[in-house]
């Protein structure tokens, strides 16, 4: 080093620093309980060098090592998750809702209806992936949330506030004097007496409002200026930009598409966006690894594409009654692959 | 060494339902789980809410037939996906600027004023961190999880938890240099 020195100062500090960041992996490895016999000689060699070293690694060893008691939390907060937690022993059955229609309008009328009278408590509902359910609110709006989302609503005198993270189809009940307004991540969609269905998945490349019967108004927070009124069967789609930071951030306004009519006749002769309320997965021209992220929230598992090829392979399909299995099975028949199953996830070779 | 009785316990309501587990269970992780939240996304109120949450589906979940391995790693990672979606406001996960968090209880081995003195130079020095950085040095001192666990639970890779984790060793390490020299200068030998 003392060569060094005296040669470049530069060469110097460049071994001071990779000397220093050595030390720093070095003292973070043992901290962690991570560092080996080599490793423990390095830094014993370079404690050697800097005496000065051997007190802070000895301050840092203190302070790591120091004994922590967390405080307990207090007894209630324990009764009140357990009372939550065996509050609901039907949740299972949701799955099957459509079967069961009549009876879980009623069971849920009971279970989740908000009370009116208190302004600001908020109603919560929420679906774990693979569940869907079906439910009315106070006002008589009936609602299908479906997997992995999660809605909560404010209904007063005046409005009828809805916030949904997930996709939801509305069947909103008619009342002029309070307008219906769902908040979707960065959407706001407004509606009097109609029927509509949002999408709008935290981390999904698209958010989604499609209008079924009467008239809604859309407007993105982005260009709170520009409303967009929907005609029935029409559907607006915003591409989210840096999806991967989850920010939802909209970059293109995409115009609004006339649907295409169902290709599959034995289809219920409903359209993609809501065939699922029937409990069908619909799709349409869809890359693999869309429909993967679709399929994974609909059976609740896990899906890894392994094969990049595989991932713009293009399907149109839907699945009703059939198991994720056979479900791959068929997409066999239009594209080549091979899916390995194994416990909650799926590979894709 | 904390640990091994929680894997009793999840036995106990695993096989049994044993409620009192459950509730040795909830005792045992409860604060670090709710520290961890409030330093993902959300106010106190939020992050208990989420914890709760965690700690219910896991007690629906308890007659699965495949029981759940890692049941530390399990929670923290159960806890940072419902942190992720929690904010409907804030889209985006952030690591929250935590001033507020309180720093657990420690108890009193090291009385002497000297170490205090050195402890707030080093808690400093971590207030200085960038959140990501001061969750992962947490992680692996307080939790005693592995990078590897650390990767999984915050979703990135084992390389960026060592990165990070060898930036907070040195930041801890000049601040206790300097710390030091002070202490020098104030009182020659």
């Amino acid at each position: 080093m003392c060569l060094y020195i005296r040669e470049a100062n530069f060469l110097f500090k460049l071994n001071w620093y990779m000397d220093n960041h050595r030390l720093d992996e070095l003292i973070s490895a043992k901290l962690s309980g991570m560092l080996d016999e080599r490793g423990q000689q390095e830094l014993e060699a370079l404690l050697q060098e800097n005496p000065e070293q051997r007190l802070i690694l000895q301050q840092l060893e203190d302070y790591w090592n120091e004994q922590r008691i967390p405080a307990a939390p207090a007894p209630h907060l324990f009764d009140e998750m357990m009372e939550k937690a065996n509050a609901r022993p039907v949740r299972r059955l949701w799955v099957r809702w459509v079967a069961a229609a009549a009876v879980a309008g009623l069971i849920c009328t009971a279970g989740f209806l908000y009370r009116s009278g208190r302004q600001e408590a908020a109603q919560v509902v929420q679906t774990a992936k693979g569940e869907r359910r079906h439910f009315q609110l106070e006002d008589g709006t009936k609602v299908y949330l479906n997997a992995d989302s999660k809605l909560s609503c404010r209904i007063d005198q005046q409005s009828r506030e809805i916030w949904l993270e997930g996709e939801a189809y509305f069947d909103v009940a008619k009342d002029a004097r309070r307008p219906f307004t769902v908040h979707a991540l960065s959407l706001q969609v407004r509606a009097l007496g109609t029927a509509f269905n949002v999408k709008a998945y935290p981390g999904d490349k698209r958010l989604e409002a499609t209008l079924v019967e009467g008239l809604v108004e859309v407007t993105e927070e982005k260009h709170p200026g520009r409303k967009i009124r929907l005609q029935p069967l029409e559907k607006i789609a915003f591409q989210a930009t840096d999806v991967d930071a989850g920010s939802n951030t909209v970059a293109a306004v995409v115009t609004p598409v006339k649907l295409s009519t169902p290709v599959l006749e034995n289809a219920d002769s409903t359209i993609n966006e809501t065939a699922w309320i029937n409990n069908r997965l619909q799709f349409d021209m869809m890359r693999f690894e869309e429909l993967a992220q679709l399929l994974e929230r609909w059976y609740n598992v896990k899906i890894i594409i392994q094969n990049t090829k595989a991932k713009d392979y293009i399907f149109s399909g839907s699945f009703g009654t059939e198991t994720i299995d056979q479900a791959l099975t068929a997409l066999q028949l239009t594209e080549d692959f091979k899916f390995e199953h194994n416990g909650t996830s799926i590979i894709i070779h | 060494m904390p640990g091994v009785e929680y894997q009793e316990w999840w036995d106990a309501v695993c096989t049994v339902n044993d409620e009192a587990s459950f509730r040795q269970l909830f005792n045992h992780f409860y604060t670090g789980l709710v520290r961890f939240a409030m330093e993902l996304a959300a106010s106190k109120e939020a992050a208990e809410e989420v914890v709760s949450d965690v700690f219910i589906q896991l007690w629906k979940n308890r007659g699965q037939e495949e029981r759940i391995q890692h049941l530390k790693t399990y929670l923290y990672t159960a806890v940072r996906n419902r942190c992720h979606n929690y904010h409907r406001d804030a889209y985006k996960h952030q690591w929250q600027a935590l001033d507020d968090v309180p720093e657990p209880s420690t108890d009193e081995i090291h009385p002497l004023l000297e170490y205090k003195e050195m402890k707030e130079c080093i808690n400093l020095a971590i207030a200085s961190l960038s959140p990501q950085c001061r969750t992962i040095f947490r992680l692996v001192r307080e939790e005693g999880f592995k990078y590897k666990e650390v990767a999984a639970i915050l979703d990135i890779s084992p390389r960026t938890v060592e990165t990070q984790l060898v930036r907070a060793t040195g930041r801890l390490r000049q601040a206790l240099q300097q710390y030091n020299r002070h202490l020098q200068q104030l009182s020659p030998r």
